[in-house]
């Protein structure tokens, strides 16, 4: 039963006390995992589980401009969970958030040397010969180019979950690098990278009165320890920004934002360029209608470019990280994702049957999920 | 009035959950959501990007300047600056880097 008004207060009392002295601080990414491999600041880890039910193993690589704890947020709100639970081998391909020795770090870097080793790594661990890939954000960027341009490395199955492609459609983070606008260093210090504060004030100009709005939502339920709790989880990786390495970035703002290259689906790359066309392997592409950081537009095109065809795309009603955190990740966005890998496994026969968002050119309940 | 002489029906109606936002919280979003949706919209003119962006700049070189200045003043007495922090750790990641390479080397010749 709900607690009366006067309840509510001594409740929000209490919370609001314990907020301010730091002893509400929730405990992120609690699911059981091992280290299985690392290199520089890459880190493979490996989840436990007893219900390995289907092959090949997932291997979900983290962008490299947030914190993973959001794919592992809380108990109960947990997309990795989720995926275990599935029967899925799950990996996590994260990263240490960059200092000045990553200043250098290329595009390529992370595509042919990390990505390619932790791949290998994966291989090695679960015994397999291939990998479900699934790249977050930017981390589907990656994961594109590597598929795309390195044949030889055993990707089963792509997934990318909101990736941008079409940079003329991202609006603010993109246009603000636009020539006339602001270069790359001018927001890269003296240590070569772009500052954790410089990203988290961009994220924070998309939405002008959203901290405040943050702050009312707090008071208003600080009264509800369970809705405190996801509130903090989020709002603490909302805010937890990491320096991305300025080579990285200059190269980004060069190929991928000036000359929006991945949306004509040639990228300059390494000595030569890559193909989106020469993506041949199963791949969903997962996006948002109402993500405000990579707008549904941008991702889009992605679905058209890739050779693949078996291409789906899964349009969800929600934000940047409704797909992968909270209510709306848990009811829709997480189950038919499983749906699709499980139809793209080994040993699916367990699994339920064909998802909404495998099925052919078909569209459900206002949640696009088509296939070409 | 004491709390005692209020009549109980009134204390328990004011106590009883309420369905949907209090006053107070539509009040707030009255005021807030015209003022989201415009300013969501104005971050993403070009006038404003323009005006951020040659404000970012100006902001850029005033700190640069200050702490050129500070620094100044600094060196005068033989103090450590940021500066010379930034050259360490330049120098240490260049190091670590170096070793990467290293390590590469050695892992491909193996």
């Amino acid at each position: 039963m709900a607690p009366n008004l006067l309840e509510r207060q001594v409740l929000r009392a209490r919370n609001g006390l314990a907020y301010l002295a730091g002893a509400k601080e929730p405990d992120v990414a609690q699911t059981p995992r091992v280290l299985v491999w690392k290199r520089d600041k890459a880190r493979l880890w490996r989840y436990r589980s007893e219900e390995r039910r289907h092959r090949p193993p997932v291997l979900i690589v983290h962008s490299l401009v947030s914190k993973s704890y959001i794919l592992d947020l809380l108990p109960g709100n947990s997309m990795i969970a989720f995926l275990l639970r599935e029967g899925f081998d799950v990996f996590l391909l994260d990263w240490v958030p960059a200092d000045p020795a990553d200043a250098e770090n290329t595009l390529e870097t992370y595509v042919e040397h990390y990505i390619p080793k932790a791949i290998a790594a994966t291989l090695d661990e679960a015994d397999a010969d291939g990998v479900t890939l699934i790249g977050y954000c930017f981390a589907g960027v990656l994961t594109l180019l590597l598929t795309a341009g390195q044949r030889d490395v055993p990707v089963r199955n792509l997934v990318t979950l909101t990736t941008p492609c079409d940079y003329a459609q991202m609006g603010f983070m993109s246009k603000m690098f636009l020539p006339g606008r602001l270069n790359p260093d001018d927001v890269i210090d003296e240590t070569g990278l772009v500052p954790a504060t410089v990203m988290d004030e961009g994220f924070q100009s998309l939405k002008p009165t959203d901290q405040i709005v943050q702050q009312v939502n707090l008071f208003q339920n600080l009264w509800n320890d369970q809705w405190l709790e996801g509130y903090l989880a989020m709002n603490r990786w909302a805010r937890d920004q990491v320096a991305f390495p300025g080579a990285a970035f200059r190269q980004t703002v060069d190929v991928l934002i000036r000359r929006n290259a991945l949306a004509a689906g040639v990228v300059p790359f390494g000595r030569g360029e890559v193909r989106l066309a020469d993506i041949a392997c199963p791949y969903l592409n997962v996006f948002c209608k109402h993500d405000t950081i990579v707008p549904a537009p941008s991702s889009v095109p992605l679905t058209a470019l890739v050779g693949s065809s078996d291409a789906t795309e899964l349009r969800l009603d929600s934000g940047h990280v409704g797909l992968v955190a909270g209510r709306q990740a848990a009811r829709v966005a997480q189950p038919q994702i499983a749906g699709w890998i499980r139809g793209h496994s080994d040993g699916s026969a367990t699994g339920a049957g064909t998802p909404a968002a495998a099925r052919p050119r078909s569209r459900s309940n206002g949640r696009a999920a088509t296939s070409r | 009035m004491g709390l005692a002489s209020v009549p109980f029906s009134l204390l328990s109606a004011a106590a009883a959950p309420r369905s949907g936002p209090p006053l107070w919280r539509q009040l707030f979003d009255a005021v807030e959501r015209p003022l989201a949706t415009a300013s969501e919209a104005w971050v993403q003119t070009e006038t404003f990007m323009d005006a951020l962006a040659v404000t970012y700049r100006a902001q850029r070189r005033v700190t640069s300047e200050l702490a050129r200045a500070v620094q100044g003043s600094a060196r005068l007495w033989g103090m450590p600056t940021r500066d010379d922090v930034t050259a360490l750790v330049n120098q240490v990641a260049g190091l670590e880097r170096k070793v990467r390479e290293l390590e590469l080397q050695l892992e491909r010749e193996r």
